[in-house]
């Protein structure tokens, strides 16, 4: 009995591993910092400077989970000046995947309050 | 021992099932432009335009509830296109002649011309880095402001468009939210 509910709970263990996937993003905007930079729900970075990358954020979840898709919302800041904007583009990350989403000058992007 | 394992079974299989608390934290959707400086930024030019015709040479101003479609430029970029205040022609004497009414005493049309940016076009990252570095940005110092044209609505109904090519010096100083640069008569041919 004890063997049986030992293997048992071994088998609980790995059959809920989670999923992972990583992601991270660069800033390649003339000019401006981009700020509280969000991928859907997840905080990615607080503050990225033009030509900056950050660090990779792990996102782990429950198998099944993957893919996410989300896009990215971010302040865009210069001068004492901000703007709230979301890009146009939803991004993919699999389950195993290393996602890098640059943001560019030709990035289409929305601004949430202008709908 | 067998209540251990199991219970050390069930706290194995449910806490390995949790998910890491990654709780988003939202931003609101508040989203206009805005600038945390705390000096006073530049946006207004004000002026007032003064439209008539000549009948026997004698000025006859024209009565119109507004002119609109305003175009000014700042150092030959567009600062906007703007509607005039508008006016109260019920309680003007006015007469028709030719294309317009008119009155003998001095019709003014005040335009605040708060700076418009094109947001409705803007789609890029780039476009909205060269708006928010530019948006409320002039600077004290000269500048060269220019009336290009605006319409006003003859007594028909239809809708003229005026060119009065008025150049004016526009000073911004340290500091000041707007500038008034005149009042201009402009004449229109009948």
């Amino acid at each position: 009995m004890r063997n049986i509910v030992i293997i048992l709970f071994f088998v609980g263990m790995y059959g809920c591993e989670n999923d992972k996937g990583k992601i991270k993003v660069q800033n390649k905007v003339h000019n401006v910092r981009l700020e509280s930079v969000n991928w859907g729900e997840y905080p990615v970075t607080y503050s990225l400077i033009t030509g900056e990358e950050s660090n990779e954020l792990t996102i782990e979840d429950k198998q099944g989970t993957f893919p996410k898709i989300s896009d990215l919302s971010f302040y865009m800041v210069s001068s004492g000046k901000r703007v709230y904007l979301k890009t146009k583009n939803k991004y993919q990350l699999d389950a195993n995947q290393n996602l890098t989403i640059v943001i560019t000058d030709t990035t289409e992007v929305l601004n949430p309050s202008l709908k | 021992m067998k209540n251990t394992l199991l219970i050390l079974l069930l706290v194995g299989i449910f806490t390995s099932c949790e998910k890491e608390d990654n709780s988003p934290y939202t931003y609101s959707s508040e989203s206009t432009i805005y600038s945390d400086s705390e000096t006073t930024m530049f946006k207004e030019i004000l002026f007032i335009a003064k439209p008539y015709i000549v009948v026997n040479n004698q000025k006859k101003y024209i009565v119109a509830e507004y002119i609109n479609n305003v175009s000014l430029k700042v150092n030959s970029a567009i600062w906007g296109t703007f509607q005039s205040l508008t006016v109260d022609t019920a309680q003007i004497d006015k007469e028709p002649i030719g294309n317009y009414f008119v009155s003998n005493n001095e019709m003014k049309y005040s335009v605040i011309a708060s700076q418009q940016s094109e947001k409705d076009t803007l789609t890029t990252a780039g476009e909205y880095s060269d708006l928010i570095n530019n948006f409320l940005t002039l600077k004290p110092g000269d500048y060269i402001c220019q009336i290009d044209f605006f319409d006003i609505k003859l007594q028909n109904a239809q809708i003229k468009r005026v060119y009065p090519m008025i150049t004016v010096p526009l000073v911004v100083k340290e500091n000041v939210k707007s500038s008034f640069i005149g009042e201009f008569e402009i004449e229109l041919k009948n």
